[in-house]
């Protein structure tokens, strides 16, 4: 059982929010960076669905953490 | 950046460990710590509530698969004995007493929500056309777009742009149709069994819903029944993917500031 879509994209249903710290990032930045969570999610539920074939998932999972690496890095 | 190699504790979940209130009470879940180092998963307490931990390096850990399958293994396991209260992905406090200060700190919110978990459990469901049946159906069903269909098999390509464009747009609609009947269908079977629902984003064209479910464990089987049933009558188009008993993830994430800011 794998829920990476759940787990990234997490809801604010029942959460706790403390003190998430949120400043000195660039709006622009959190813009890239929730999209990129968002194709995540999506390749992760398309995986699941086997929509997605193992070797594609890898290979694109791949690229979105290194182009979300590089969003942190510039930070 | 946080690259710094110092240890610290990566905290999965919050559970109520000892009724009595002690502190001292441990239990171990065994070496499934996140990091692949053989971690032992073990449990920090603090006044009857005790954070699930495992020894980690202060990192930041990426958002991979091979990352988010412990993380997510190790809540599972401590909640075949345990209500759980799933703390968000990566966060890592920096020692025991950090740990016990965030309980203390936010005791009376994990006490209410533990109280709001108990002896239910998440359910997920998602649900997709199946490619090959899916459009020869909607083909079956609109005599309208067969006929163009039709009318336009005869002629050559580059004439029949319009119409081509035309049966596209006209299948798209079909489509979403189709599935606004079987997400209502699916959610209005499902949903006054359980006690919330989360809808989650779908995707692809042919893609109807990516639900969650909290569900008291009493009303489980009746759950599974009316799931199987939708199954049977709607299995020949529709894929499902049905999972049972997972940590409560669409309905409690704790984000904790863990002082490492």
């Amino acid at each position: 059982m794998f829920l990476i879509d759940t787990i990234l994209l997490a809801p604010v249903n029942g959460v706790i929010w403390i003190g998430e710290k949120l400043n000195e990032v660039v709006e622009n930045e959190l813009y890239d960076e929730g999209r990129i969570k968002e194709k995540l999610m999506e390749l992760q539920v398309r995986y699941e669905m086997d929509e997605v074939s193992e070797e594609e998932y890898k290979k694109q999972e791949k690229e979105l953490l290194e182009r979300l690496d590089s969003i942190k890095k510039t930070k | 950046m946080k690259t710094s190699t110092k240890e610290g504790k990566y905290i999965y979940c919050i559970i109520a460990l000892d009724a009595a209130g002690g502190s001292g009470e441990s239990k171990t879940f065994g070496p499934i710590g996140i990091g692949n180092r053989g971690d032992e998963l073990h449990t920090i307490c603090h006044k009857g509530i005790a954070a699930v931990v495992s020894d980690s390096p202060v990192i930041e850990y990426s958002v991979s698969r091979e990352n988010m399958i412990p993380h997510e293994q190790a809540i599972e396991e401590v909640m075949k004995e345990y209500t759980v209260l799933p703390v968000r992905f990566g966060t890592i406090s920096e020692d025991e007493g950090m740990v016990k200060k965030i309980i203390e700190r936010e005791y009376d919110k994990f006490v209410d929500l533990l109280g709001a978990m108990e002896g239910k459990k998440e359910i997920g469901l998602k649900a997709i056309f199946k490619e090959d049946v899916i459009y020869k159906y909607i083909l079956e069903k609109h005599e309208n777009i067969r006929n163009i269909k039709e009318k336009i098999s005869t002629l050559r390509p580059d004439k029949t742009y319009y119409q081509r464009m035309q049966i596209g747009e006209m299948v798209e609609a079909a489509l979403g149709e189709e599935k606004e009947i079987h997400k209502n269908n699916i959610l209005d079977t499902l949903s006054p069994l359980a006690q919330e629902v989360k809808e989650n984003n779908t995707y692809g064209e042919r893609m109807i819903i990516n639900a969650a479910f909290l569900v008291e464990n009493d009303r489980e089987q009746e759950f599974d029944r009316k799931v199987n049933e939708i199954a049977e009558t709607a299995g020949d188009k529709i894929k499902f993917k049905y999972v049972g008993t997972v940590p409560p993830f669409n309905f409690v994430n704790l984000a904790i500031e863990t002082g490492r800011h």
